[in-house]
C-alpha cells in the first residue's frame, strides 16, 4: 500500500506550456509592451527620436522621407523631422485626411480644407491651390488622385492621371455654355450611386451601408474607375475606419469588417489610418499591434502606432486634457528598452479543481538583435493590464532564476504569471503542479 | 528576472464600484463617459455602478435643478465643471455637492491670478456660487507680468444658452449674476505703436 508522500508525489505533474497562443478572453498570453516576433518574446528596444504635447487624438500618420505627417482630430497637421527630431508649429488647421503623391520627380503633400485642395512639394514646401467646393472626401491610390464632389444633389467621383508634370487643373467646359464654368478634375469622372457618407482609402469605398471596389476598367483608349459593390452591412454610427498598409476594416463599437466580408465580432478597431501603418484591433480589455508574425499589446485607452515597420508612435492622455505624442524608433542600439512584461493565463487543465503550482522554469535567451552593451535605460509604460481574479487565493513575487526551477507556492483554478521582459524569453515554460483533487 | 504568479478561481477584468451621490439641495443627472459608452445616472441617488478599473473616465453632470457647489472625487474637492479620472481605487466614491444659488462659473485664460470679489484665485476654470441677483466684481491682476498686455477682457455669457451678455476689456468688472453663467477671462499680448 502507497502510502500519502507517495500518494502525493505521484500527483505531482510536469508540464510543458508552450506560449505561442494570444490571450483569447480566457487563456494565452499577451504581450504587454513587449514584442511577440516569430513565436518568441522580445523587450522593444528604440531610440527616442522626439516628444511633443498635443491636444488631440492621432487619425493619420503618413510618411513621405524624412517626414512624418500627422493629422489629429481636432484638424490641426503637425510634421516631424525624423533628422532634425523636431515638430512643425500646428501646419495647418481644419483638415481632414492628407495623401502623398508623385508629381513629375517630386514627392507632394495633399490636403483637402475647404473648399481648397492643396499641393505641397515637400522639397520646398513650396504649395499651389485649387479651389474646389462640396468635396466630400479625397484619396489616392496608384498614383491617383480620387475626389469625391457633390454636384446638383449627385456625387461624382474625379481621378486624375497617374503621371502627371504638375498639380492637376480644373477643366472648364461646357460645349452649350462655354462661359458657365463647368467643373472637371480632370476630365475623369463617374457617377456614383447616392449614399449619405462615402470614405475612400486606396480603391475602396465606404459608404454608409456598402463598401465599394474602384475598379479600373478601360473603353478604347479611355480609362474608368467603377463602383463595383462588394457586399453591404448595417452599422451603428460613427463607425470606425482602420486604413493600414494591408488592408481596410472598418465597424462600431461591437466588431468589424474586413474587406473580404467577414465579421468579427468582440473586437473593435482603432480610428485611423495610415499607408505604412499597421493593423490594431482592440479587445474589451487591451489593444494589440498586429502584423506579420508580430503582436504588441498594450493599454486600449491610449494610442500605439506602428509605421514602416521601425517607427514607434505613442500618444498618451495627460491630466491636462492633452496628451504626449512620442516617436520611437526600433534601433538594436538602444537608448531604451520598454520594461515590457508577459503575461501568460492558464488554466492548466480543463478541470474545475484547485491546483497547487510548486515550481516554475521560463528560458530566457540574450537577444542577438540588441546590444546590450550600449547604454540604454528601461522606460516605463506606466500602465498596469487591468485584468484580475475574481476570488484572488494566492499573490506572490519572486526573483526568477534563469533557466532554473523557481520555487512558488501557487494555489488556484485560473493562474496568472507575470514575467518581466528585459531579454528575450522562449515560448517554453515549464510548471511542477499537483493535478489537483 | 521579476515574476509574480497569482492564483484565483476566475479571471475577470477589474471592475471598480463606484458609489455616486448627489448631496445638498437641487438636482442633477451625472453623466459618466469612457469615450466609447456613455451612462447617464439619474436620481434617486445614491447609487453604485461597476465599471471597469484603469480607464479614463468623464465626469460631467447635467442641470436639473440648482446648480454645481463642487465635486468630491475620493475626498479630492473638484471645482470644474466637468472632470477625467481613472478609477484606480477600489471603491471609489462620486459626490456631486449642489444648492440652490447661481453657478459662475469662471474660464481663467490669462493664466494668472483674479480676484473674484477681492478674494485671489489662480485655477484655470473654478465654479463659485451666489445668490441670484448678487453683485460682484472681478479684476485681473496683469502688474505681476512683464510682458506687454494689449487687451484683457472679461466676457460673461449665459450659462445655458451661451448667449454674450456683457463685455469689458479692462479694469476691475462689476456685473450682477442674475443667472447661471460663465465669465471668460481673456488677454491678448503685443501692442506697442509706431516707434
Amino acid at each position: 500500500m502507497r502510502d500519502v508522500a507517495q500518494e502525493i508525489i505521484s500527483r505531482r505533474k510536469k508540464r510543458v506550456l508552450t506560449i505561442d497562443k494570444a490571450w483569447d478572453g480566457n487563456e494565452g498570453f499577451i504581450a504587454w509592451y513587449c514584442l511577440f516576433q516569430d513565436g518568441k518574446f522580445y523587450p522593444i528596444s528604440v531610440r527616442k527620436l522626439g516628444e511633443e504635447v498635443v491636444g488631440g487624438r492621432i487619425i493619420q500618420i503618413e510618411y513621405e522621407n524624412p517626414f512624418l505627417f500627422f493629422v489629429f482630430d481636432n484638424g490641426i497637421l503637425k510634421r516631424f523631422n525624423l533628422n532634425s527630431g523636431l515638430f512643425s508649429a500646428n501646419f495647418h488647421l481644419a483638415i481632414n485626411k492628407i495623401g502623398t503623391i508623385n508629381i513629375g520627380n517630386e514627392k507632394y503633400l495633399i490636403r483637402y480644407y475647404n473648399p481648397n485642395l492643396s499641393f505641397t512639394r515637400i522639397s520646398d514646401f513650396a504649395d499651389s491651390l485649387l479651389n474646389i467646393s462640396n468635396v466630400k472626401d479625397f484619396g489616392v491610390f496608384k498614383n491617383r488622385i480620387f475626389l469625391i464632389r457633390e454636384e446638383s444633389g449627385k456625387n461624382v467621383l474625379y481621378f486624375s492621371r497617374s503621371f502627371m508634370n504638375a498639380p492637376p487643373q480644373i477643366f472648364f467646359y461646357n460645349p452649350a455654355s462655354p462661359s458657365t464654368p463647368f467643373f472637371t478634375f480632370p476630365e475623369n469622372f463617374s457617377v456614383l450611386p447616392y449614399h449619405s457618407f462615402y470614405f475612400l482609402y486606396q480603391n475602396f469605398l465606404i459608404t454608409d451601408s456598402i463598401i465599394y471596389q474602384l475598379e479600373e476598367r478601360k473603353y478604347g483608349n479611355v480609362i474608368q474607375y467603377v463602383p463595383v459593390p462588394l457586399f453591404s452591412y448595417a452599422l451603428k454610427t460613427p463607425f470606425r475606419i482602420q486604413g493600414v498598409k494591408n488592408s481596410l476594416f472598418w465597424g462600431d463599437e461591437n466588431g468589424f469588417y474586413t474587406i473580404r466580408g467577414e465579421y468579427i465580432r468582440d473586437l473593435t478597431v482603432k480610428h485611423f489610418i495610415s499607408t505604412l501603418g499597421s493593423f490594431t484591433v482592440e479587445n474589451p480589455i487591451f489593444a494589440s499591434i498586429k502584423d506579420e508574425n508580430l503582436q504588441i499589446d498594450f493599454f486600449k485607452d491610449e494610442n500605439l502606432f506602428l509605421v514602416g515597420n521601425q517607427y514607434l508612435i505613442r500618444q498618451v492622455w495627460r491630466e491636462d486634457g492633452n496628451y504626449n505624442l512620442i516617436i520611437f524608433r526600433f534601433s538594436s542600439f538602444p537608448e531604451y528598452i520598454f520594461r515590457g512584461k508577459l503575461y501568460f493565463i492558464t488554466s492548466l487543465d480543463e478541470s474545475l479543481y484547485y491546483k497547487y503550482i510548486r515550481k516554475i522554469k521560463i528560458l530566457p535567451f540574450i537577444d542577438r538583435k540588441i546590444n546590450y552593451l550600449t547604454n540604454y535605460s528601461f522606460y516605463e509604460p506606466d500602465i498596469y493590464l487591468p485584468i484580475g481574479f475574481k476570488e484572488k487565493i494566492t499573490e506572490e513575487s519572486f526573483n526568477l532564476e534563469e533557466g532554473n526551477y523557481t520555487q512558488v507556492r501557487g494555489v488556484g483554478v485560473k493562474f496568472l504569471f507575470e514575467i518581466d521582459i528585459e531579454k528575450g524569453l522562449l515560448p517554453v515554460f515549464e510548471i511542477e503542479y499537483d493535478g489537483g483533487k | 528576472m521579476r515574476g509574480k504568479l497569482i492564483g484565483g478561481k476566475e479571471v475577470i477584468i477589474d471592475k471598480v464600484e463606484l458609489d455616486i451621490n448627489i448631496t445638498g439641495s437641487g438636482n442633477a443627472d451625472i453623466i459618466i463617459s469612457n469615450g466609447i459608452e456613455e451612462f447617464i445616472v439619474s436620481s434617486p441617488f445614491p447609487k453604485t455602478l461597476f465599471l471597469p478599473s484603469q480607464f479614463r473616465y468623464t465626469f460631467r453632470y447635467r442641470r436639473i435643478e440648482g446648480g454645481m457647489v463642487k465635486w468630491i472625487f475620493n475626498g479630492e474637492e473638484i471645482f470644474t465643471q466637468s472632470f477625467q479620472r481613472y478609477l484606480f481605487s477600489n471603491p471609489s466614491y462620486l459626490r456631486l455637492e449642489m444648492n440652490l444659488t447661481t453657478e459662475l462659473y469662471i474660464f481663467n485664460n490669462f493664466g494668472g491670478t483674479y480676484y473674484v470679489d477681492g478674494i485671489p484665485y489662480t485655477d484655470i476654470e473654478r465654479m463659485f456660487n451666489f445668490p441670484t441677483g448678487s453683485s460682484h466684481s472681478v479684476y485681473i491682476d496683469v502688474g505681476e507680468y512683464d510682458i506687454p498686455v494689449y487687451d484683457r477682457y472679461v466676457r460673461l455669457e449665459d450659462g445655458t444658452s451661451g448667449t454674450l451678455i456683457e463685455h469689458q476689456e479692462e479694469g476691475i468688472y462689476n456685473f450682477v449674476l442674475s443667472t447661471h453663467s460663465n465669465l471668460y477671462l481673456n488677454r491678448e499680448v503685443g501692442g506697442g505703436g509706431i516707434p
